[in-house]
């Protein structure tokens, strides 16, 4: 289920908070489990078996690290089976089909005949819930955490359907005691229902239309290079605003519920540097992989040559992390490289002696690039698009019907908000914990309603990151 | 209750909550008074199958009463204040529409040999233009 249809804002939703605060503390966890296995079940109903293996299984390796008395080899097998096997389903229904092709293609450069590859279907969110119960093992394993009192409490912290599918990436240590006892008042509610409208607003009002103006663009043939230009910041605009948008639905959903949840961005694009930007982009996916990856691989205690290759490495994997396909890995890359290169000139850009709204623009052209590797369908297609935008592709008469579609009036305006939106410092996350005042439910209803009303008019788009 | 409540934050719970109840609640008082079937009691009369939900759905949209009236005035204010076309078209000069996914086709990507066809068609396509 997507939070932006009918179905969920109308029906499920309605029905999930009647219910919810109807019953008994104790019951609601497990009325989390269940209308959460729904809400993941609608795509595909068979997803949710996975999902309830996956949780039974990981229930009972928390258990057995936990066991006291446990000798430490024994709960260092426990631990390293349980990451392999998380990892292999993982592995399985997201990587298998990539790999397959991958040495097929091998194969084929020597001549030798290609294996038929199986189509698996991957199950949507897939990552997510695999990096949510891979945090509650180690951290267990390493002390960090106590093992879930009920396995109704485990089942709600996997599956809790707010962060479900596209993050945040919460860990099971945040949440435990929130799954023992949250408070439940008005405020907290107000707070959750106005950033549940504004992250609305951003997917509906905001993201799909630029979504428009990216796919005309990327999927035009030779576009001129002001049109590639435009496609790419529209389409920087489309993944901020859906991937945000979903992540501000999903902490108000939470804090209607009584939890609280991390933000996961900060204003990303007003970024000086690529060091600071994977401080305020994706945050709870950047801290997962410095603590579950990054620090132990060595972090920076192991030297400098070994910091930059860590880095490289956690990049590379961040990029596959979000997808089987090459162009990630090139997109990891490309952060690695950068990262390691602004470690390297300790912590600093190479242009950190502009002014800061300089360093701010050109550490968005650099994201701007890193975006065409992003959303391009393979490398060629990436390259096609990079000449493009710097005019080494002659651009055909077919540009002015490219123009007609993205420069229409309505493109122009979303942009313009989007850009007006994205550079400055007030972000919905801490707007919504001030009080609601009558000028901010002046403000936040008709929104909500206006965004309703463009929802009835809009096809199906589903959002960006649930393909992750 | 621990915290003062604000009047602004109670009326914005009570508008919240009556948008997302009021819609699918009168859409089953209207269902009921034209004897038809309630649609959303759809969703247990068949198997939970991918296709049977994805269908039971869609219908719902469809048959949504909220929908049907408000989506036609919607599209009619974003034609007549910012030349929105929706999906389906584009605005060309003269106030022409064209199909969008025509026009897409014509400037479209050759996935096959990643060779834009839009070179192939650009003299035909020059006079076409917006119009």
């Amino acid at each position: 289920m997507v939070f932006t249809t009918h179905i969920f804002v109308f029906y499920f939703l309605p029905v999930f908070l009647l219910v919810y605060f109807n019953l008994p503390f104790r019951w609601r966890n497990l009325w989390i489990t269940g209308a959460s296995y729904v809400f993941y079940g609608w795509w595909q109903p068979w997803f949710v078996c996975l999902m309830m293996l996956t949780t039974v299984m990981d229930f009972i390796w928390g258990r057995v690290i936990t066991r006291p008395g446990a000798p430490p080899a024994q709960r260092k097998l426990a631990v390293m089976a349980c990451v392999f096997t998380n990892l292999s389903f993982l592995g399985f229904f997201k990587y298998y089909m990539f790999s397959a092709e991958t040495l097929n293609q091998l194969l084929a450069l020597v001549g030798a005949e290609p294996f038929r590859v199986l189509r698996v279907v991957l199950p949507i969110g897939i990552s997510f819930y695999t990096f949510h119960s891979l945090t509650y093992i180690i951290d267990l394993y390493r002390g960090h955490a106590t093992p879930a009192k009920s396995g109704t409490d485990f089942s709600a912290f996997v599956a809790l359907f707010p962060d479900l599918v596209a993050g945040p990436i919460i860990r099971y240590k945040t949440l435990a005691a929130q799954l023992a006892f949250r408070e439940h008042t008005l405020p907290r509610f107000t707070s959750g229902i106005t950033l549940f409208i504004l992250g609305f607003a951003k997917k509906i009002l905001l993201a799909n239309p630029c979504g428009h103006v990216a796919d005309a663009v990327f999927n035009a043939g030779n576009p001129c290079a002001l049109d590639a230009w435009v496609g790419v910041l529209a389409y920087a605009f489309q993944i901020y605003f859906d991937f945000c948008g979903y992540s501000d639905m999903a902490v108000g959903l939470g804090r209607m519920l009584g939890f609280e949840f991390l933000k996961n961005f900060d204003a990303p694009y007003l970024s000086e540097s690529i060091t600071d930007l994977w401080r305020r982009w994706h945050i709870s996916l950047s801290s997962v992989l410095r603590d579950y990856l990054y620090l132990p691989l060595g972090g920076n205690r192991l030297g400098p040559s070994r910091t930059y290759v860590n880095l490289a490495i956690v990049m590379l994997l961040g990029g596959l992390w979000h997808g089987a396909k090459w162009v990630f890995v090139w997109w990891g890359a490309y952060h690695g490289l950068l990262l390691a290169y602004e470690r390297w000139r300790g912590k600093r850009s190479l242009y950190h002696t502009l002014p800061p709204g300089f360093r701010i623009a050109v550490t968005f052209v650099l994201i701007l690039f890193s975006w065409v590797l992003f959303r391009a369908e393979n490398l060629r297609a990436a390259g096609h698009y990079f000449g493009a935008m710097f005019g080494l592709i002659p651009a055909t008469s077919t540009s002015l019907l490219l123009a007609a579609d993205i420069y229409a009036p309505l493109y122009l305006l979303v942009m313009t908000v989007c850009g007006a939106l994205v550079f400055q410092r007030v972000q919905a996350h801490e707007w919504s914990l001030k009080p609601q005042t009558w000028p901010r439910l002046t403000l936040l209803m008709p929104l909500f309603v206006f965004s309703l009303l463009v929802m009835f008019s809009q096809a199906f788009n589903p959002f960006l990151y649930f393909q992750f | 209750m621990l915290y003062p409540i604000r009047k602004s934050e109670l009326i914005l719970l009570i508008c919240f909550l009556a948008v997302i109840a009021g819609v699918p609640v009168t859409q089953t008082c209207i269902e009921l008074a034209r004897h038809e079937r309630v649609q959303a009691a759809d969703v247990f009369r068949y198997e939970p199958t991918a296709n049977n939900l994805r269908q039971f759905e869609h219908t719902l949209e469809e048959k949504s009463w909220f929908q049907q009236q408000l989506r036609p005035q919607l599209q009619r204010f974003l034609f007549a204040t910012l030349h929105d076309t929706g999906a389906k078209g584009v605005l060309g000069r003269d106030r022409w529409l064209f199909y969008r996914p025509g026009r897409a086709t014509r400037i479209g990507y050759n996935r096959r040999n990643n060779a834009p066809i839009a070179r192939a068609s650009s003299r035909r396509s020059s006079d076409s233009g917006t119009n």
